[in-house]
């Protein structure tokens, strides 16, 4: 050849019964009758057994407490928008969600003894979640109170918050562990190459081309599935063909059209111009989102679900992180004489904060802020990490892997009033120092259970999908934790 | 190679001869098809550039020719030997050292660059991040490049994730990644386990006697070394029976004994006034913060007193990683995934005892006498000899086609097959380096901006994270930027703002050859597409491209040059956007 030249030039405490006091080694938030307790909540377990029964009226005479919402609750069929909110790196769910209530002798809390650097001490910064036994971070303030998505003043349930998730083999391993929960699954499987979103959408109709949607840079292995091709996108923006001229697009399509069977992406160009088509009928964004964060990705995600049946999302994968706080992760400590307030400064407070303002934007958004057309009520919000941090904070005002973490389900369809300790689910397994394993807290709640009262009671996953979106899951996946309506 | 290796050979396949014999039915089938559909080009001298170079240049094609030899095969040879005899400096290089001027935060220390950066230090790591771009482009040296891009995965860190780390970023390329890409993994890692850069990254400086952090301890048996597969599942790694409980007790203790070894690992520049000191961002190890006491990893395959506060105890432990048989293992996969096949990334579909994998761990864990302990054998770790080995593998040679650009090699493939002329000096301007700024953010675009992955285990490399509806869209838009140029916007030495160019790129016509371009449409398009993509295209996608110019029924007709003037620029990117291209 004889070519050119080379091409550059130079040129939270007001606590019921402590866990210690308990006759069982865990107390079921959602099951045990407190003294006290019994005018918030009735006998979680009778109702149950009468859900399960399918009496539902018979359920709301014997639980008046029950808001009548739960009675409407049923609608014909269909499935919610699921937004699969990955914060990546490991949150640490302590910090999110706060067991104040759990506590020494002597009255302290472990949660205070064993986090001297990060620990949210000040009474300032206590936020009482239902009857205290909780607090939440200061940062979580968008996503309680009036208005927001946790507001007892309106009645407003929409925020369940699930503690001490994971799985018993879950490892240490960021990567490994964000695998598990991508694809579903609680043992290490090289072989499988799908997600549990990618097989759930799979058990269903073939759908337009952008029902699968991943804010992120790359595919997530949760959407992943051969029968799946989810549009990856930033903001709508990313989803366009730049061309002034006529026939690029025929000739595209030509040049991969050909080789549809062959290629490993199958009818690629003709997937990349629908979801272009689509996109360009989307309506506008929607006010209030914070432009960092998953902010400018909810917006995006809400114009698209607003646009309807005719864009036709059903799923979205959103990543953030990360949350793998080892140091300087912010909190506060009580100086001698000052009131210093660490919690609102730090990688935690900071991202934290991100999220839930986004959240509070893109619920407020869907809503259509009183306008017609509520679409959050067919969204739900299923957020998660990959596991937890250890109970003690290290000295570099951070905090190693754990294991159990924390996740929040918010939703139009997220009724979180049946829990004893307000809209906290799961068994709290005790910071009690010979309650841990390995120093850290241990696992009460798989996280497939939540995924799978979501995927059965919003999403439309029928009985006979179960073990293919489930595969290899714990005996208790069906138990119910109750925290949503059924569609 | 070494007892270790060769009994899970033995393990896995019954015997080694067979397990050679079944190498090349092992081979992933999706390399074939793709091949056959796309008749991509077989010759030789085209793969190993595709895959060894960031894209094969016109100058690259040139220069491989003209190697000595008699056969295409023996050029190659003769052009990857001398490619892998790069130096590790960064200079000389013919492509780079005339640019390198502009890129002066390469060859700062992180002392240097916190002075000339002190109150830009964002820029620091832009500068950083275009110099890789631009020197992806024009480096001579395309095997060590393409190497340095590879490490820089392998021990990846998030370059702007605090001041220490814009300014340090270069350093860690320099000193750590390009001056070991071709050298000994052993080095490697003990350059990176004293890197300032990494370890402020992965906390270390944190790791003291009093309270230890884990972070780096557990990435660098995790992502560094040992790998996931062996560290978490060890029994089914020595290919016995699954016992996850054991297994995960069992690396959570070597995580934390590990985390003691490397106790007192810390550098210069995270306390008080640190930076007003030339030793600034480098490494220091401090006595009174390790933490002594017998240590034991890898169920007692190493053990060490480590009873004086020193780093004696680390250093072992560096060089019992990086000998080790499960390190060997997951280097080569990652390697054989980056050069030959994307499945070779995973144990489920390539067993370890699976040819060109086979070969390569045991060239990696190949014993060199020990210079400090005469008498003593270390594994060799010879990443030279790693890539030899998979260079003339049959499954490399067979593997034409099998795997997708990565957005980096293919905006970086882009910009070398069309010749572009990158301005990294504009005078006119107070803007400096805009063809490395406007680079820099076509990467970004596509979401592969170098140094910026959060997390350690690096950019994805296989193709199911990279490809789908909204990628392809914005890969066939990153060839209209190519073609058509991406100018800048600068603020110049009176606020306004100008508009500067970026890189210059010959013209359809030119790229076809100019005045002696085919008179045909036909010809035309095979001027471009042999000049573009090295190869001719199969019938009907040379029939989309003749359609696009209104020739499909008359191919062999005079194309006008009115019309090659106002369709060449979508005509190149339509080339740059097919399969063809997209695949390497």
């Amino acid at each position: 050849m004889s070519d050119d030249v080379e091409p550059v030039r130079p040129g939270s405490a007001h606590a019921l019964t402590h866990p210690d006091e308990r006759p069982e080694d865990c107390c079921a938030l959602g099951a045990l009758a407190t003294p006290g307790s019994e005018s918030v909540a009735p006998s979680t377990s009778r109702r149950r057994v009468l859900q399960r029964a399918g009496a539902v009226t018979l359920a709301l005479a014997a639980a008046p407490l029950l808001r009548p919402a739960r009675a409407a609750a049923s609608t014909a069929g269909g499935s919610d928008v699921l937004v699969f909110l990955f914060l990546r790196g490991a949150l640490d769910g302590l910090n999110a969600v706060i067991p104040r209530g759990d506590r020494d002798a002597n009255g302290v809390p472990y949660y205070d003894s064993a986090r001297p650097r990060v620990g949210i001490v000040h009474a300032d910064n206590h936020r009482p979640i239902g009857n205290g036994f909780f607090h939440h971070h200061p940062a979580l303030d968008p996503l309680f109170g009036t208005g927001n998505a946790w507001d007892p003043t309106t009645g407003t349930r929409e925020l369940a918050i699930v503690h001490a998730v994971g799985c018993d083999t879950l490892s240490r391993s960021h990567f490994d562990a964000q695998d598990l929960v991508d694809k579903g699954i609680g043992t290490k499987d090289h072989g499988r190459r799908d997600g549990w979103v990618g097989r759930l959408l799979a058990t269903r109709a073939a759908g337009p081309p952008l029902r699968a949607l991943a804010f992120s840079e790359t595919t997530p292995l949760s959407l992943t599935h051969p029968a799946l091709q989810p549009v990856v996108l930033r903001t709508l923006g990313d989803v366009r063909l730049t061309t002034s001229g006529e026939g690029v697009r025929t000739a595209l399509s030509r040049l991969y059209g050909g080789l549809a069977h062959r290629l490993p992406i199958a009818d690629a160009a003709t997937g990349a111009f629908g979801a272009a088509d689509a996109v360009a009928g989307a309506g506008a964004a929607g006010a209030g989102y914070p432009t960092t964060g998953i902010g400018p990705a909810l917006s995006s995600l809400a114009q698209l679900i607003k646009a309807g049946p005719s864009v036709g999302v059903e799923a979205a994968a959103v990543n953030y992180g990360s949350f793998d706080h080892h140091s300087a992760m912010g909190g506060e400590r009580a100086p001698a004489n000052a009131l210093e307030k660490w919690s609102t400064s730090g990688a935690l407070h900071t991202q934290l904060s991100e999220v839930a303002k986004a959240l509070q934007a893109f619920r407020a958004d869907l809503r259509g802020n009183g306008l017609p057309g509520n679409h959050w009520e067919r969204v739900t919000v299923v957020a998660v990490s990959e596991f937890g941090r250890r109970v003690v904070d290290n000295e570099a005002g951070g905090t190693e892997h754990g294991t159990a973490g924390v996740m929040l389900v918010l939703g139009g369809g997220v009724r979180a009033d049946n829990g004893v300790y307000g809209n906290v689910y799961g068994e709290w397994p005790g910071l009690h120092p010979d309650r841990l394993a390995g120093g850290d807290l241990r696992v009460t709640t798989d996280y497939r259970r939540v995924l799978y009262e979501v995927a059965t009671r919003r999403l439309g996953l029928a009985a006979d999908h179960v073990g293919t979106v489930f595969p290899g899951a714990p005996p208790d996946l069906t138990r119910s934790l109750g925290f949503c309506l059924s569609r | 190679m070494t007892g270790i290796s060769r009994r899970r050979f033995l393990q896995a396949a019954g015997t080694a001869g067979l397990a050679v014999a079944a190498g090349p039915a092992l081979l992933p089938a999706r390399a074939a098809d793709a091949a056959e559909v796309l008749g991509l080009d077989n010759d030789p001298a085209s793969h190993v550039l595709r895959r060894f170079t960031f894209g094969p240049s016109a100058a690259a094609v040139t220069a491989l020719r003209a190697m000595p030899g008699q056969t295409t095969e023996a050029k190659v040879a003769t052009w990857f030997e001398q490619q892998l005899g790069a130096p590790p400096t960064e200079s000389p290089d013919s492509g780079w050292d005339p640019v390198a001027p502009e890129f002066r935060v390469t060859t700062m220390t992180a002392y240097e660059a916190q002075g000339a950066y002190l109150n830009n230090q964002a820029r620091a790591l832009e500068d950083a991040q275009a110099a890789a771009c631009v020197r992806a482009v024009c480096s001579e040296w395309q095997v060590r490049e393409v190497l340095v891009e590879f490490w820089s995965n392998h021990f990846s860190t998030f370059g702007n994730q605090d001041a220490l780390s814009r300014w340090s970023i270069a350093t860690q390329v320099r000193e750590v990644l390009r001056a070991n890409a071709l050298g000994t993994f052993r080095t490697m890692l003990r350059r990176s386990a004293e890197s300032a850069h990494l370890l402020n990254y992965l906390d270390n400086h944190h790791n003291r006697r009093t309270c230890r952090n884990e972070n780096y301890a557990r990435e660098l048996l995790e992502l560094h070394t040992l790998g996931a597969d062996a560290l978490y599942g060890r029994s089914t790694w020595r290919g016995g029976v699954a016992d996850p409980a054991a297994d995960q007790a069992a690396a959570e203790s070597d995580v934390r004994n590990a985390a003691v070894a490397l106790t007192g690992w810390e550098f210069y520049g995270y306390k008080d006034k640190s930076n007003m000191y030339p030793t600034y961002g480098s490494f220091l190890f401090t006595a009174a913060q390790h933490q002594t006491g017998p240590l034991t990893l890898f169920d007692g395959e190493w053990t060490h007193p480590n009873d004086t506060a020193d780093q004696a105890a680390g250093i072992a432990l560096l060089d019992f990683l990086a000998g080790h048989p499960a390190t060997a293992e997951h280097l080569c996969r990652k390697l054989c995934a980056h050069f030959v096949d994307d499945d070779y990334a995973d144990p489920g579909l390539t067993p370890a005892t699976s040819g060109v994998l086979a070969d390569a761990i045991a060239a990696y864990l190949s014993p060199v006498p020990s210079t400090a302990t005469p008498g003593t054998f270390w594994a060799g770790t010879d990443i030279k000899a790693v890539l030899r080995v998979i260079r003339a593998s049959p499954e490399f040679a067979a593997s034409s086609g099998a795997k997708w650009r990565r957005p980096v090699e293919l905006v970086t493939a882009m910009l070398r097959a069309v010749g572009a002329e990158l301005i990294v000096n504009n005078h006119a301007s107070d803007a400096a380096n805009p063809g490395g700024v406007a680079v820099r953010s076509l990467h970004a675009t596509l979401g592969h901006k170098p140094y910026d992955w959060r997390t350690p285990e690096g950019f994805p490399e296989t193709w199911r994270a990279w490809l789908g509806p909204g990628p392809l869209l914005k890969r066939w838009n990153a060839a209209s930027t190519v073609v058509a140029g991406l100018p800048v916007q600068y603020r110049d030495a009176t606020l306004r703002w100008v508009t500067v160019p970026t890189w210059r790129v010959p013209t359809a016509t030119e790229l076809a050859g100019g005045g002696s371009r085919p008179s045909t449409a036909r010809g035309v398009v095979r001027a471009l597409t042999h000049r573009l993509c090295r190869q001719q295209l199969a019938t009907d996608h040379e029939g989309a491209l003749l359609a696009f110019l209104g020739h499909e029924a008359t191919p062999d007709d005079e194309l006008s040059q009115a019309t090659l003037d106002a369709k060449g620029p979508e005509l190149v990117r339509l080339i740059l956007s097919s399969p063809y291209f997209q695949l390497r």
